[in-house]
């Protein structure tokens, strides 16, 4: 077990130091000029210089790379061009919408979607089954930012009960922070768990075809009680491998729904970084975006051997589909 | 009255979307199997001997209907409670089935799937539960100080697993004891071993077994009597010994290899029955032996029905063999 | 499959095959005939309801709504259309390249593969537009790029398969070289996985790009696209909510009728009936 966990930390570092090298090649290497990328060919040349300066592009690549790196290690954050702030510093208040906002909609995906595709595997082929279906498949083909105007329009515009968007901050008090994070986390989370009630659906209808579901039945277990202590945990394993895929899903979904609800978080910045041009605010947030995506899936391989003894000794986790 | 009375059971596939006429898979089984007794029920894959067992357990696969009653201690399974079935199974009637490498859940302990039973059916605490449980494993030969409860399935061998099904099984202390082939999926030398323990349980704890195989020596080693199944018919029935010596019905001749070829001259060649089982749906209106038997005729287009003589040994053919056969297997 | 399944598309899979066709017809239409020119302006007639001359009304600049979202099927198609191929013409190769050779080849593409779904399509588009700025062709390369690991992994997945059957040993035994082998014996059986993979990645690629197009990363005007089109309604989301509704239906509808016509197609070309075998999700495979 010690053994396979430090093969998954050896490949995860791999994956960050390869992730962290695409994204630098990609914004200071590729563009040959990044200070030119930043304020556009119709700069003057005294302020080009004064930023090469400043971005330390005067120094080699190498140099500048490892600076870069080191200091996200160390928590040291360059200066954002447009805000002249440390970048960590933009960062902290806007983690604090993002992420109880990622929370709230991947919580609200499970709550939904896995009491729904288990139901539906239950209930095969009669109307329930054929209802979730089908609003999972709709739920499907809906794109989120769409549902959030939607949302809006029926919660904010018409019916009044909740902010059409904005966020007042948590000094404001744990109600009027979660009313505003209400909307756009069920924008996030119906589509998603469409996909999940689905992929549940499938892999409980799969484990209910299994020899030991009929051991189960044999010793006196009702289909019901079968499911739950037998079939749950062997379904849930496909599912969670989907569910640490939908959160990078969910992560970048951030910045379109943060967009129309106009919440202040991760996302936002982003979006607006990248409209400024702020390639050092755009970098260390794409860098760290991927790290956290890496980190979820790096927990969903752990989560593997908790749920199946028989990853515990051998090396891998599930096999290559 | 018996412990287990079969009469007249058929199962088949409702007309659905699929298929536009009703299939029968089973048709009008009677079997019966005092308490303590055993049964053996023999045939090739395909023929309906496991789906009358999962019949009786009240466990068909989702699509399937049964008829005709399946009485245990006199109470008709089929038109009892699902509720009570579920009192029932594990607790009166036990199964073991064919493979053990998929029939345990491979995320439990082989303690904790034990344990199961006795604890809904004994009304065990958790704790008396898992002592059970240990106590089992060890009488079916899994010593805990070498096999741990705490024990994943996929940490034992294939006998091994066996063992924790036959475990599940027996573990309170059922009158009836199915074994689906439970020997098949296992080597020569575990399948004895794994024979011998279920002989063993069976006469200490006096329950009855209905042993499934398609290997006679498996139904001559266990069962005091014997059914032959052939296409979803029993076509011949009686006790073990009379039968395995004296086999009527040309089919049980051919399972024993023992179907001369042709003519059937004295020192033809032996061999192994021509053609196929018809399968279900493309079954003949007659014998559905007929037309893979040396002996049929025109006779054999009607059903042969099942006639006994005063030793109980009954046989479906117009034309049964009634000479001992001439070679045993 | 060598054989070809007598079966035909189902219900659903119809259904999604007409959706689709008509999208495609209508945005074929769009190309030479409009009721109104879609850019051209009206203020007087701003934010109309719908009349005989405007059958879904205008926008706040008195554009026909109609004739809007008419070219931004046409938009929204090209722009998919390209992107899938994009993936497909890279991830396809490198897919069955990955299956021929294994060893530390098949090992890089897969790592490949685990690093780019550190990076999803939204954050490489916006990487790509921080680079290039935003534009049509700019979203067709986020989008695109982002479905070459997908379309990687599932040839992969359903090459290894084909590799395994004897006719392809018999292939190896009579001497034909591996990339022989993989175009004349493994593409040709995992066809129908592939087509089947790309109409779903197709319908992603529509919701993709209208994400983009909304945050407008996508075309730019004069061309018309779904995504901008609600970006704008947004604002008048208290006056005239038609606005609003009218885009987000045309991507629903499209992006159904290719997922029904994918899991049609799938019950009648994908040679693997388990319902699994193709990825609802680009990432939606299990990772190796």
């Amino acid at each position: 077990m010690a053994w396979v966990l430090a093969k998954r930390m050896v490949a995860l570092a791999l994956t960050l130091v390869a992730a962290s090298l695409l994204v630098f090649a990609v914004l200071e290497v590729l563009p040959g000029d990044p200070a030119l990328l930043v304020l556009g060919v119709n700069a003057r040349p005294d302020t080009l210089a004064a930023l090469r300066e400043s971005m330390g592009l005067t120094e080699p690549v190498a140099w500048r790379y490892l600076t870069w790196v080191g200091g996200l290690l160390r928590g040291e954050f360059a200066t954002s061009l447009t805000y002249g702030v440390p970048v960590d510093t933009l960062l902290a208040p806007r983690l604090l919408v993002s992420g109880p906002l990622a929370v709230l909609s991947l919580g609200l995906a499970v709550a939904l979607g896995i009491p729904l595709g288990v139901v539906a595997a239950a209930r095969r082929g009669r109307p329930t089954d054929a209802a979730v279906m089908g609003v999972s498949q709709l739920g499907v083909a809906v794109p989120n930012f769409w549902l959030g105007i939607l949302l809006v329009l029926l919660f904010a515009v018409t019916l009044r009960w909740l902010p059409a968007g904005g966020f007042p901050g948590w000094e404001a008090g744990p109600g009027p922070a979660l009313a505003a994070l209400l909307l756009p986390a069920l924008a996030l989370a119906l589509p998603q768990a469409a996909i999940l009630a689905r992929v549940t659906r499938s892999a409980v209808l799969e484990v209910l075809g299994e020899d030991y579901m009929r051991t189960a039945r044999a010793k006196g277990l009702s289909k019901t009680e079968a499911l739950w202590a037998h079939g749950l945990r062997n379904a849930l394993i496909p599912v969670v491998t989907i569910l640490g895929l939908q959160f990078s899903f969910l992560l970048a979904g951030t910045i379109i729904i943060e967009n129309v609800f106009n919440l202040p978080g991760v996302g936002r910045l982003i979006f607006q970084a990248v409209s400024q041009r702020d390639l050092v605010v755009v970098r260390d947030l794409v860098v760290l975006l991927a790290a956290t995506v890496g980190v979820v899936n790096f927990l969903v391989d752990l989560s593997y051997a908790a749920l199946d003894p028989r990853l515990r000794l051998r090396g891998g986790s599930a096999t290559d589909g | 009255m018996a412990l287990l009375e079969i009469e007249d059971l058929s199962v088949q596939r409702p007309a659905g979307p699929g298929n536009t006429a009703p299939v029968a898979l089973l048709e009008d089984v009677s079997l019966t199997l005092p308490a303590g007794g055993s049964l053996g029920l023999v045939g090739e894959s395909g023929c309906g001997k496991s789906l009358t067992a999962l019949a009786v357990m009240g466990l068909l696969p989702a699509g399937l209907r049964a008829d005709g009653r399946v009485r245990l201690d006199g109470l008709d399974l089929l038109t009892t409670a699902e509720r009570t079935l579920c009192r029932l199974r594990g607790r009166r009637l036990a199964m073991v089935f064919q493979e053990p490498m998929t029939a345990l859940n491979p995320v439990k302990t082989i303690g904790a799937q034990v344990a199961e039973g006795p604890r809904r059916h004994l009304g065990l605490s958790r704790r008396a539960a898992r002592d059970h449980a240990r106590a089992v494993l060890h009488r079916v030969g899994l010593d805990p100080s070498r096999v741990s409860p705490d024990q994943y399935p996929h940490e034992l061998s294939g006998g091994q697993r066996q063992r924790v099904g036959i475990a599940i099984a027996v573990a309170c202390g059922p009158a009836l004891l199915i074994a689906d082939e439970p020997t098949t999926a296992l080597d020569v030398a575990t399948q004895a071993r794994i024979l011998d323990l279920i002989t063993d349980l069976v006469a200490d704890a006096d329950m009855a077994l209905l042993m499934i195989a398609h290997d006679l020596a498996v139904v001559a080693e266990t069962a005091e009597r014997m059914a032959v199944m052939y296409a979803g018919r029993v076509v011949e029935t009686g006790p073990t010994a009379r039968v395995l010596a004296w086999p009527r019905h040309p089919y049980t001749r051919g399972l024993m290899g023992a179907l001369p070829r042709g003519a059937g001259r004295p020192g033809d060649p032996l061999a192994a029955i021509p053609g196929v089982v018809p399968p279900p749906g493309a079954r003949p209106p007659g014998c559905a032996f007929a037309d893979r038997c040396p002996r049929a005729d025109g006779l054999c287009a009607t059903r042969p029905p099942l006639t006994a003589d005063t030793d109980g040994h009954g046989v479906a053919c117009h034309h049964p063999h009634d000479t001992p056969a001439e070679r045993q297997p | 499959m060598a054989e070809r399944r007598v079966r035909t598309l189902g219900t659903a899979g119809r259904v999604g095959a007409a959706t689709t066709g008509a999208v495609v017809v209508v945005a074929l239409v769009s190309l030479v005939w409009t009721p109104h020119d879609p850019a051209a302006m009206d203020v007087a007639n701003k934010l109309a309801g719908p009349s005989l001359a405007h059958p879904l009304g205008t926008d706040h600049f008195g554009r026909d709504t109609l004739s809007q979202l008419m070219a931004g099927a046409r938009v929204s198609i090209a722009v998919s259309l390209v992107a899938v191929g994009l993936g497909a013409g890279l991830g396809v190769p490198l897919g069955l390249l990955a299956a021929a050779r294994r060893g530390w080849l098949d090992e890089a593409v897969m790592r490949l593969n685990d690093l780019a779904f550190a990076f999803p399509a939204l954050l490489t588009a916006v990487l790509i537009t921080a680079l290039l700025g935003p534009g049509a062709i700019n979203a067709i390369l986020a989008i695109g790029l982002f479905n070459v690991p997908v379309f990687a992994r599932v040839t992969r997945g359903a090459a290894l398969a084909v590799w395994k059957r004897p006719f392809v040993l018999a292939a190896r035994l009579a001497g034909r070289g591996r990339a022989r082998i993989s175009l004349d014996h493994v593409l040709p059986n995992i066809a129908g996985t592939l087509i089947v993979q790309a109409t779903i990645q197709f319908a992603l690629a529509i919701l993709a790009e209208a994400g983009l197009s909304y945050l407008g990363l996508g075309s730019q005007p004069p061309e018309v696209s779904w995504g901008r089109m609600l970006n704008e309604a947004q604002t008048f989301l208290f006056l005239e909510p038609r606005l609003a509704i009218l885009p987000g239906l045309a991507i629903v509808v499209t992006v159904l009728g290719l997922n029904l016509l994918g899991d049609g197609l799938r019950d009648r070309l994908d040679p693997r009936l388990d319902p699994q075998g193709v990825d609802r999700r680009p990432a939606g495979a299990r990772r190796g």
